[in-house]
């Protein structure tokens, strides 16, 4: 689950490594409702990175079904995609 | 005094490092070329680019505008903004799958490829100059000024020092979108949008605990808003209050053009008819004419019905808290955030809107820089160019547009009189960008005389824009020469009406007596974007290839999407301001379109996909 090359795997990683920033405040929170805010956004970030990880697990690419002629993912050499120059002059 | 603490400035810094390490995780991604780097190699499935779309409009600029308007004009204020939903939901179902068909890079390539010959390129040439430094410098001089209002309340710092933190935070900005493009900005944006909405949902909560909820802010606001115009009104209307004016005089006739013609007939920058800008980016950009379409609809159903409350709730509360002149109602919002958020929360909040701030900078940056390089630099020095030099070239051209960004925002007093011109080049352009999709006839000339004409009756009834035109006295001069009253139409509602009539018979005319566009280059666009529409006089009495979406079809999905949009709205809307029973109502009936919407869309493919049809030339599809 944790190793993966997909291209927003690091969104996931983004979202855990924010986890503590919410928390981070906690302790200095001010009120009942403020400390209800402060643990839910850190349960929503880790909910966030958890979705991430699972949508980014091995297997699943950023370009399934592309209907336009989508190129492979990796190991691409320069050239272009299909038509797009886009007609110019 | 600064309003942060040590926790704040610590969760604020580790939320930019985070950021700026997920900025940089994407060059190998965008090193391939110039496209991969524009348009993220045409790989954005529909949610990474709704979502996108969502952040990028959420400027640091948002909350405090809405905040305004909610002073001045209660909820119903934000039909200056609501009235243009209609076009985006037309942008999803309409535009959005021919854009993407187009296999553009750019919308203003859309001018080579629909027109060609010399007029086409040179609005081309045009549009593309206009766009990357007119129009970004406008929206990156205004951001910054909000975001610079902010942390004058918020860290209180020397100006020098605002001004360096701004600057640090527009250059780590760049330096993210540089290395990585469009995958850089929209996975920048994911968590941006996160962090963001979080902290305009705490501080709603925190606003609502502070009145002591619905009912403690309804007694605060029962005389109506304090800034608001004398005699008072209900704040907490959806509808709005025309003063006892009927629909045809003042305020009454401004509603009128907003609800029934601002949405279609005006170019707004960021929400141009039938879509553009970043709009048209992020749909180039989807990985299939499906996803542009899809994505464009879950940006409106968030951007429109889900997002606005927070910042509507924050600002009825800042309304009754402060009592602020009417200039300076936006800054409640700020105030708002300084009074109430804990420490720590106050961090985060803040995080929220430097994330705002960099997701709007980081996706003009790249708009920019795609348009020079791709729509000037390409055609005119660099036919031949392989994708990796035109990615080096798109580098530089970010350089040069975070320079010319910055000089505007520095050296141009007045943010608004620069958005009047913006304004003014779109007042009455909006029918032509959305007929150019369906009627073989309007050619470049049609979209130069629709830019000219507007921007020349602008001018005439516009004093505002003519003070920033020419300067006070230059506008006086041009008073006494032409002989003119300052205003000769009075009423913005009024002068609007006249601005779209007089813009579309000039177009209209000019485009009937300049040639069409050659039938070989039309016939080229309609096969590869196979719009629907008047087209065949194009092939000569020869019966042309089907489209490829039904009007008929798209047309339902259009009205559908904009109840369903609506209803959402107001149904949110409504249980934000505890009314179960009509928020039940409406969200049913969003549930109801939903449904029916699916059912159109499988009814819409069914036949399509059943019937023979006839196969497009293989050279037509790769060319």
């Amino acid at each position: 689950m944790f190793k993966s090359r997909h291209p927003l795997r690091p969104l996931a990683w983004a979202f855990l490594a924010l986890v503590p920033a919410p928390l981070a405040g906690l302790p200095l929170a001010g009120g009942e409702v403020a400390a209800r805010l402060e643990k839910g956004f850190a349960l929503a970030l880790f909910l966030c990175a958890l979705a991430a990880f699972l949508l980014t697990r091995e297997g699943k690419t950023a370009d399934p079904g592309a209907e336009d002629g989508g190129r492979a993912e990796e190991g691409r050499g320069p050239e272009k995609g299909p038509g797009s120059d886009g007609g110019g002059e | 005094m600064m309003a942060l603490h040590g926790i704040d400035i610590a969760v604020c810094l580790w939320c930019l490092l985070v950021l700026a390490w997920l900025g940089f995780r994407f060059p190998g991604r965008a090193g391939g070329g110039f496209e991969d780097w524009l348009l993220a190699g045409r790989k954005l499935p529909w949610g990474l680019l709704g979502l996108s779309m969502v952040a990028t409009s959420f400027a640091s600029d948002t909350p405090l505008a809405v905040t305004g308007l909610v002073g001045k004009g209660g909820i119903a204020g934000n039909w200056l903004w609501w009235s243009l939903l209609a076009g985006t939901t037309m942008t999803a179902c309409l535009f959005a799958a021919p854009w993407r068909r187009s296999r553009l890079v750019s919308d203003v390539e859309f001018a080579a490829l629909r027109y060609g010959g010399n007029p086409g390129g040179c609005l081309r040439g045009f549009r593309a100059l206009y766009m990357s430094l007119f129009f970004s410098g406008i929206i990156l001089a205004w951001v910054l000024k909000a975001m610079g209002v902010v942390l004058v309340v918020l860290l209180d710092l020397d100006p020098r020092w605002n001004d360096a933190v701004l600057y640090g935070l527009v250059a780590l900005a760049l330096a993210y979108t540089l290395a990585s493009g469009l995958w850089g900005v929209v996975a920048t944006d994911l968590v941006q949008l996160v962090l963001a909405s979080f902290g305009a949902v705490a501080l709603a909560v925190l606003a609502s605990a502070e009145a002591g909820g619905q009912e403690g802010l309804r007694a605060r606001l029962v005389d109506g808003l304090p800034a608001g115009p004398a005699g008072g009104f209900d704040p907490f209307s959806f509808l709005p209050d025309l003063g006892g004016q009927g629909l045809c005089e003042g305020a009454g006739l401004l509603l009128l053009f907003q609800l029934s013609m601002q949405w279609w007939a005006v170019v707004f920058p960021g929400n141009e008819p039938g879509g553009g800008s970043y709009l048209a980016q992020r749909m180039l950009a989807a990985r299939s004419p499906k996803d542009a379409r899809r994505g464009i609809t879950l940006y409106v159903l968030l951007h429109y019905a889900l997002r606005p409350w927070p910042w509507i709730f924050v600002g009825l509360w800042a309304a009754g808290r402060y009592a602020l002149p009417e200039d300076q109602v936006e800054k409640g919002y700020v105030f708002a955030m300084r009074d109430l958020l804990p420490p720590g929360l106050l961090g985060l909040a803040l995080a929220g809107f430097l994330a705002a701030f960099l997701s709007t900078v980081d996706t003009h940056l790249n708009l920019a820089a795609g348009y020079l390089v791709n729509d000037l630099y390409k055609p005119l020095l660099a036919r031949r160019a392989g994708p990796r030099h035109l990615l080096r070239a798109a580098r530089l051209a970010l350089l040069l547009v975070a320079a010319v960004a910055l000089w505007f925002a520095r050296s141009v007093t007045s943010v608004a009189g620069a958005w009047k011109i913006l304004i003014a080049l779109g007042a009455g352009t909006g029918l032509v960008l959305l007929l150019r999709w369906f009627w073989w006839r309007i050619n470049a000339w049609s979209e130069i005389a629709a830019m000219t004409a507007s921007f020349a009756c602008a001018f005439v009834l516009e004093p505002g824009l003519r003070a920033f035109v020419l300067g006070r006295e230059g506008a006086e001069a041009w008073s006494a020469w032409s002989g003119l009253p300052a205003s000769p139409i009075p009423g913005e509602g009024a002068r609007l009406f006249a601005i779209f009539g007089a813009s579309t018979l000039v177009w209209l005319g000019v485009t009937l007596m300049t040639p069409a566009v050659p039938l070989a280059r039309l016939r080229a666009f309609y096969e590869r974007v196979r719009p629907s529409g008047l087209w065949a006089p194009v092939f000569d009495g020869k019966r042309p290839p089907e489209p490829a979406a039904d009007l008929r079809s798209a047309l339902v999905d259009w009205a559908l999407t904009t109840f369903l949009a609506f209803c959402l709205l107001f149904g949110v809307g409504k249980l934000c301001f505890g009314d179960p029973l009509a928020a039940t109502v409406l969200l049913l009936a969003a549930l109801l379109a939903g449904f029916l919407l699916w059912g159109n869309a499988g009814a819409a493919s069914a036949p399509r996909s059943s019937a023979p049809r006839r196969r497009p030339r293989r050279g037509s599809e790769s060319s």
